[in-house]
C-alpha cells in the first residue's frame, strides 16, 4: 500500500456509495414514473367521460371555502379575487386573509369590492394573530366573498384565521396569486363524493407554470412556454414533479405532500390537527403529514386524492435571486417536517409511508444534495490527488446527464400524450433545449440552494423570504 | 465502422461497459420520445385539420336536412367517401348533440331524425356491443341524447351490468328516454349508491326537463338508504322547480 492507501480505499468505498446511490435514485425515478403512467391512463379513460357540470345542479355539493391568503398583493388582489369568485360552483365562498400586509391591499379590496366591516364573531378554534376585522359585500355580486385583516403572522397562520372562519365542511387552501381553472372546484370535489369506505381527508391538484402565458380577465387564454429560461426549466420539474412524481405517490398511497399553492381539505380533520403549523415553513407538508398520522394512529379508514388535471397556474421565479430564496425555503421546510415527523422513519406502523414515503424524501428529497456535494469534493480530492481516472468520471457524468435528460423528454412526451398544452411544436423544441441545458444552468444552483437552506436552518432562521412577482402577460383588449 | 467499435466496446472493463449501455440506452431512449412526442403533435394537428374539413361536409348535410327538409343531403353525406370513416362518423354524432343541446321542439326532432336517418345510429348501436366499456358509455350517451328508442332494450339489459359505470349510465339513459319511472328499477339496488352517482341523475333529471312522476314516491320504501336519500333529494327538486 503507497502513501495514499488508506485514501484510496476510502476512496473507493465512497464511489461505490456514489454510484450505488445515483443507481437508487435513477431506478426510483423510473418505478414512479412507469407507476405514473398506468395511473394517469386509467384517470384520463376515466375522466374524458365525466360530466363534470352535472355537479352544478346538485344543492348538496360539498360547501367550499377557498382560502386565499395574501401578503403585499396589492398589485394583483383585485383581479385574483374577481377570478376567484367566478369559479364555477354552487356552494362555496372566498375568504381572501390580509396577512397584515404593507401595502394598500385591504384599502383596494375595500373599495374595489364595496366591503363593510361584519358583525359576525371570529371564534379562534386555532389560535392565531390578532384579527382586526372581518369584511364583508353590500353588494350582492360579491355575496361569496369574505375577507380576514389580520397581523401579520404568516402564510400558515393566515390559513388557520381562515379556517377558523369557515363556515363550510371543506376549504381550498390557494395561493392568491394563482390563476384558477373555473371548473377547479368542480374537478376537486368529485372524489369526496364518490368516497364510500374510506374517508378522503384531502385531494392535491397539479401546479403548472404560468410565466409568458396570456392572462385574461383572470382566466388562463393561452399557455406559452416561458421565454425566460430558469422559467422554463422550472416547467420541466413541475411536470417531472407532479405528473411522473406525485401522481405515482398518490397512485401508491404514499403521498406527503399536497401543495400549498393548491389543495382541498377535511376541515373537521385539520381542526382535530389543530391547523396549520405556523413553527416551519414547509406548513403544506407538514399538516398533510400530521392529518395522516392521526388517521393512521387513530385507525381511521382514510385516503388522499390527487387530480392530474393541470387546474392551477403559478408564476415562477425567474431570477436565481429569487429562486435562491424560494428553494431554500423548501429545504428548511423539508428538514423541519422530517424532524417533527421523525417518529414514522422506517416505522412499520406508518405502513408506505413509514417504511417508503418517508425514507424517499429524507434520502432522496433531502439528503441528495448534501450527498452530491460531497461526491463531487471527493472528485476534486482525486484530482488533487492524482488518482482520478478522467475516463470513468467523464463517462459517469455523461452517464447522470443522458439519465436527466431522458427523464425531461418523457415528462414532456407525457404532457403531449396526456393534457397537450402547449401547442406548438416550437414550445416541444424550447422546452427540449431547456433539457439540455437544465444539468448546466440549473441543478447545480438548486444543489447551491438547497446547501444554503441546511446553513439558514442551522443558523436558525425562519423567514420565508419574498417572492417579487412580475405579474402575467395580459392580452390586449 | 460498427464492427471497430463492438471490438473497442469488448476490449473494455465490465463497469465501463455497463455505463456505455446505458447512456445508450438513455441516449437512444431521448431521441425516440422526442421523435415520438413530435409524430403525437404532428398527428393531433392533422387531426385539427381534418375535423374542420369534416365539419363543413356535416354542416352542408345536416342544416339543409333540419332547415329544409332537403332529404338529398343526407343521400350526398352518405355517398361522400369519408362518410365510411371512423373518425368522420364521432364528428358527425358530436355535432349532433351540439345541435340537439342548442335546439328545442321540431328543430331538436330534426336533428334526432337526421341522427337515425344518415345511418349513424348504427354506428352508435354497433359501438354497444363493444367490448370496451368506454365505447359502451359513449354509445348510450350518443344513443339516449338523440332518442333512440329502439334500443331501449338494449340498454335495459346493461343496467345489471356488473361495471358500476355502465349501469349507472345506462339508468340514466333510460330516464331521459322513458322518464322518470325508470328510477323505480332502483328499489331494490343493492349498493350503495354513491354522492357522485345521485348527481349525475339529479343533473339529467334538470338538464332533461324530466316530468314528474309519483312513482318516485316508491323509493323512499327502498331498504337501501342511499335509494332513500335520493328519493327524498328528487322530491324535493320537483317541490322547489314546480
Amino acid at each position: 500500500m503507497n502513501d495514499f492507501g488508506w485514501i484510496n480505499i476510502d476512496i473507493t468505498v465512497f464511489n461505490y456509495f456514489i454510484l450505488a446511490f445515483a443507481f437508487t435514485v435513477m431506478l426510483s425515478y423510473i418505478v414512479l414514473a412507469i407507476v405514473s403512467a398506468f395511473s394517469l391512463k386509467h384517470y384520463l379513460r376515466v375522466n374524458r367521460l365525466i360530466p363534470y357540470k352535472s355537479l352544478l345542479a346538485f344543492q348538496d355539493a360539498p360547501r367550499i371555502s377557498i382560502l386565499a391568503p395574501a401578503y403585499n398583493e396589492g398589485f394583483t388582489i383585485r383581479e385574483n379575487v374577481l377570478s376567484l369568485l367566478s369559479i364555477q360552483y354552487n356552494n362555496f365562498d372566498v375568504i381572501v386573509i390580509n396577512d397584515g400586509s404593507k401595502d394598500d391591499s385591504i384599502a383596494i379590496l375595500v373599495d374595489a369590492f364595496e366591503l363593510i366591516p361584519s358583525d359576525e364573531v371570529y371564534v379562534a378554534s386555532i389560535p392565531t394573530k390578532q384579527v382586526k376585522n372581518v369584511y364583508i359585500s353590500t353588494n350582492p355580486t360579491f355575496s361569496k366573498l369574505i375577507v380576514i385583516d389580520k397581523e401579520n403572522g404568516g402564510k400558515a397562520d393566515a390559513l388557520n384565521a381562515g379556517i377558523n372562519f369557515s363556515k363550510n365542511p371543506y376549504v381550498v387552501c390557494i395561493d392568491v396569486d394563482c390563476i384558477i381553472e373555473k371548473d377547479v372546484l368542480l374537478k376537486l370535489s368529485k372524489p369526496f363524493l364518490e368516497a364510500t369506505n374510506k374517508r378522503i381527508i384531502a385531494t392535491g391538484g397539479v401546479v403548472r407554470i404560468a410565466n409568458s402565458c396570456i392572462v385574461k380577465s383572470g382566466k388562463l387564454i393561452k399557455v406559452n412556454v416561458p421565454k425566460n429560461l430558469i422559467a422554463r426549466i422550472q416547467v420541466l420539474e413541475y411536470l417531472r414533479a407532479f405528473v411522473l412524481g406525485r401522481m405515482a405517490w398518490a397512485k401508491l398511497d404514499g403521498l406527503l405532500l399536497i401543495s400549498g399553492a393548491f389543495g382541498m381539505f377535511d376541515k373537521e380533520i385539520i381542526l382535530k390537527v389543530g391547523g396549520y403549523n405556523t413553527n416551519t415553513v414547509g406548513e403544506d407538508m407538514e399538516l398533510v403529514v400530521r392529518m395522516r398520522r392521526y388517521m393512521i394512529e387513530n385507525k381511521f379508514p382514510y385516503t388522499l386524492k390527487f387530480i392530474p388535471d393541470p387546474l392551477c397556474w403559478t408564476e415562477a421565479p425567474e431570477s436565481y435571486e429569487i429562486l435562491g430564496k424560494q428553494r431554500s425555503r423548501w429545504t428548511r421546510g423539508t428538514m423541519e417536517t422530517l424532524w417533527i415527523h421523525r417518529k414514522m422513519f422506517f416505522n412499520p406502523r406508518y405502513k408506505i409511508l413509514g417504511m417508503i414515503s418517508y425514507p424517499y424524501w429524507l434520502f432522496y428529497e433531502y439528503l441528495a444534495p448534501i450527498i452530491e456535494l460531497t461526491g463531487l469534493l471527493i472528485s476534486l480530492l482525486m484530482v488533487y490527488y492524482g488518482i482520478l481516472s478522467w475516463s470513468f468520471f467523464g463517462l459517469l457524468s455523461l452517464f447522470v446527464y443522458t439519465f436527466a435528460l431522458f427523464f425531461s423528454v418523457l415528462a414532456i412526451f407525457t404532457e403531449e400524450a396526456t393534457f397537450k398544452k402547449y401547442e406548438s411544436k416550437k414550445d416541444i423544441f424550447k422546452l427540449v433545449w431547456a433539457a439540455l441545458l437544465e444539468p448546466f444552468i440549473f441543478h447545480p444552483f438548486l444543489i447551491y440552494a438547497a446547501l444554503k437552506g441546511n446553513w439558514q436552518k442551522i443558523k436558525g432562521s425562519h423567514s420565508w423570504g419574498d417572492m417579487t412577482r412580475k405579474g402575467f402577460e395580459k392580452k390586449p383588449e | 465502422m460498427v464492427k471497430s467499435f463492438y471490438y473497442s466496446f469488448l476490449e473494455l472493463e465490465l463497469e465501463f461497459q455497463i455505463i456505455l449501455v446505458f447512456i445508450g440506452f438513455f441516449g437512444f431512449g431521448s431521441i425516440f420520445l422526442l421523435v415520438f412526442t413530435l409524430i403525437k403533435r404532428q398527428s393531433k394537428l392533422n387531426k385539427i385539420v381534418l375535423k374542420e374539413e369534416y365539419t363543413l361536409l356535416i354542416e352542408n348535410s345536416i342544416f339543409p336536412f333540419v332547415f329544409d327538409d332537403d332529404e338529398e343531403a343526407v343521400q350526398m353525406l352518405l355517398k361522400n367517401p369519408n362518410y365510411k370513416k371512423k373518425y368522420f362518423k364521432k364528428i358527425a354524432i358530436k355535432y349532433c348533440i351540439n345541435l340537439h343541446k342548442s335546439y328545442t321542439g321540431h328543430m331538436q326532432d330534426k336533428v334526432d331524425e337526421f341522427y337515425k336517418k344518415s345511418g349513424l345510429v348504427d354506428y352508435s348501436r354497433n359501438k354497444l356491443k363493444s367490448s370496451f366499456w368506454e365505447h359502451k358509455i359513449e354509445a348510450i350517451r350518443d344513443l339516449s341524447t338523440l332518442k333512440d328508442f329502439e334500443s331501449i332494450a338494449q340498454i335495459e339489459k346493461l343496467v345489471q351490468h356488473r361495471d358500476k359505470k355502465i349501469a349507472t349510465e345506462s339508468i340514466l339513459a333510460l330516464i331521459k328516454l322513458r322518464g322518470i319511472s325508470e328510477l323505480v328499477l332502483l328499489r331494490n339496488f343493492k349498493y350503495n349508491l354513491d354522492e357522485w352517482s345521485q348527481v349525475l341523475i339529479l343533473s339529467v333529471i334538470k338538464s332533461d326537463k324530466i316530468s314528474y312522476n309519483s312513482k318516485i314516491e316508491d323509493l323512499k320504501t327502498s331498504k337501501n338508504k342511499s335509494i332513500q336519500l335520493l328519493s327524498s333529494r328528487i322530491v324535493e327538486f320537483y317541490k322547489l322547480n314546480l
